[in-house]
């Protein structure tokens, strides 16, 4: 992208009042993932029995209470969180960094290595890709980098049919003729042609992936299969939470707010990414 | 025609399906530590025997072509974990059961969706399409998960009107959460997929000749403008059932209902080989067999495909 449609694009992006609140949002919940634990006197892991289950206090630092072990539940929360958000970028440049290249090699080359590499997507499109990756959970043990590669491993699809459809629509391009014409390599056409007008498409949609492989995640984790303690995430804290939601509602109120937050708007952001970039129509 | 474009489909469903029992198979028998680990050790000779028993010391190409040749017959085997419980027993109790909730979610899904959709675009930037906009906006970004502890938390905790959980003799109040849970995310989506759609309809000449003529506007909305708005929900559907089905299994879980969501997981946690294998290969041919009914909805609305 070049530096004035750059600018542009966040100009537009700001002025549109929903987007612009969703930003001040996103931006404070990933300060206060990123430095907030700092902020709390407490650790995750350290149990406190003589106050399980307490309210939310702001005089002994407790902030959002402690949950059953009596483990504070502002830490546990905004780690929780940096798990959760990791997982959703980890995961989405996994699937960027096989679905582009799968896409705009379908796309690039056409004809018969197009239809077999399309319909290989084809077929992986309708598995049933959440249960694979809670086999993948099962059968390789619960590991972080395993989530990671796993999520980003079953979903590049997306990413690589929506490639393919850009690469297509770029293809026949005046400037790609021009460069033909002009005798440059197909790997010079790709590099500097084609990757660079993908980028738009590849930033929107990256942006709305983010948010699918948050709950990917927190699904997996909500049913015990995903993150293990001494580790947590929003999705561990939200299945935690329920069990003492009786006495002590605030354990699922503060993850469960949060990773809605979160989870709505960077699907707020991608939504208008993708109406000022005006990707849609491009990849008809 | 029709026949011969459902054979057809069928027929080209039949890698699918062996490429996902491959993939699943391999996957579940890959795994480090078997079914009999338990905590108690159990004998070299035992183990051999079980092994055996179960076919378990074949290679595992030999297994795998086993497991197909009885999974044609309709047979998914023993349940490892339950005793004198075969995985044809365990999802015949499991089956109905998330069958009903599935089919009741996805049919609240599509009506109130489709209804939701078409008012917020004969309203169009009026105050009651925005406040529609944002409900699904919202309902689409906030997971059952998350919606199903608050909803057990308001109307069975503090107000004590419906039961936390549990599936008994098909009592109504039983099923009120879980499929408002399940369908309320969907709901969300086809009320954003119909609302666009309607609105791009609405604009088209011949609704605006339909207007000219003088047709009340729930005339144009019934005859004129439903059936083209509607495609890309009917399109939508394929997706829809199998995100239904997916958030059946955690949906379940949270209401304690006896589908077959639970007995993937409790198999998942287990160990339980066989039953986790057929319930993957269960759920992957259901998604596959509603991606074929969708789209021979899609042909029966659409003249356009018909004739081709």
């Amino acid at each position: 992208m070049p530096q004035s449609s750059i600018l542009q694009f966040t100009e537009q992006l700001t002025t549109n009042r929903s987007s612009r609140i969703c930003l001040w949002i996103l931006t404070l919940i990933v300060l206060l993932v990123w430095i907030g634990p700092q902020l709390s006197a407490y650790d995750t892991s350290t149990s406190d029995f003589s106050l399980i289950l307490s309210v939310p206090d702001l005089v002994n630092g407790h902030w959002l209470g402690t949950d059953a072990l009596g483990r504070d539940v502002f830490s546990r929360v905004l780690h929780g969180g940096r798990v959760s958000l990791l997982v959703g970028c980890v995961a989405t440049l996994v699937s960027i960094a096989i679905g582009v290249p799968y896409g705009a090699i379908a796309g690039f080359y056409g004809g018969r290595i197009d239809a077999l590499m399309m319909r290989v997507v084809d077929i992986l499109y309708t598995m049933p890709f959440m249960f694979f990756v809670i086999l993948l959970m099962v059968v390789f043990g619960r590991n972080i980098v395993l989530i990671f590669v796993a999520i980003g491993a079953v979903n590049w699809l997306d990413m690589a049919r929506i490639v393919r459809g850009q690469t297509l629509s770029i293809k026949n391009q005046d400037y790609m003729t021009a460069a033909k014409v002009c005798g440059a390599s197909q790997w010079v056409m790709i590099y500097r042609h084609v990757l660079p007008n993908l980028t738009g498409v590849v930033v929107v949609y990256a942006t709305l992936n983010v948010p699918q492989v948050i709950l990917i995640e927190s699904f997996i984790s909500f049913l015990g299969l995903g993150i293990q303690e001494p580790a947590t995430s929003w999705g561990a804290l939200i299945n935690s939470g329920m069990r003492d939601m009786h006495r002590a509602p605030w354990v699922l109120i503060a993850p469960a707010v949060l990773l809605s937050l979160t989870v709505l708007c960077l699907n707020m952001i991608g939504d208008s990414l993708r109406d000022v970039l005006d990707v849609r129509q491009k990849t008809v | 025609m029709l026949w011969k474009y459902i054979a057809q489909r069928l027929v080209g469903a039949i890698p699918t399906l062996l490429v996902m029992i491959f993939i699943a198979f391999y996957l579940v028998h890959s795994a480090p530590g078997g079914p009999f680990d338990a905590e108690k050790e159990i004998s070299a000779e035992v183990k051999a025997n079980l092994d055996r028993l179960y076919q378990l010391d074949q290679p595992l190409h030999i297994q795998f072509l086993n497991y197909l040749s009885s999974l044609i017959q309709g047979d998914l085997g023993p349940s490892f974990r339950y005793r004198d419980w075969s995985v044809n027993d365990l999802i015949q109790t499991g089956f109905p059961v998330s069958l009903k909730l599935g089919v009741i979610a996805m049919s609240l899904a599509v009506v109130v969706g489709c209804m939701l959709g078409i008012v917020s675009a004969l309203n169009r930037n009026q105050i009651l399409d925005d406040w529609i906009r944002i409900g699904a906006v919202t309902g689409i970004a906030i997971p059952g998960f998350v919606v199903a502890p608050f909803l057990i938390l308001f109307f069975a905790i503090w107000l004590g009107w419906l039961p936390a959980g549990g599936w008994q003799y098909n009592r109504p109040s039983d099923m009120l959460m879980p499929v408002a849970t399940l369908a309320l995310p969907q709901i969300a989506y086809i009320t954003k997929l119909m609302r666009g759609s309607m609105i791009e309809v609405l604009e088209s000449s011949y609704i605006r000749t339909a207007k000219a003529k003088g047709l009340p506007i729930y005339l144009i909305v019934l005859r004129h403008s439903i059936k083209p708005a509607i495609l890309p929900v009917i399109s939508y559907l394929g997706p829809a059932s199998a995100a239904i089905i997916t958030g059946s299994v955690v949906i379940e879980q949270i209401f304690g209902i006896p589908g077959m969501g639970r007995y993937f997981v409790q198999g998942a946690m287990n160990r339980d080989y066989t039953l986790v294998l057929g319930v993957v290969v269960l759920y992957g041919m259901l998604i596959l067999l509603a991606n074929l009914i969708v789209d021979l909805i899609y042909v029966w609305l659409d003249p356009k495909l018909r004739y081709e």
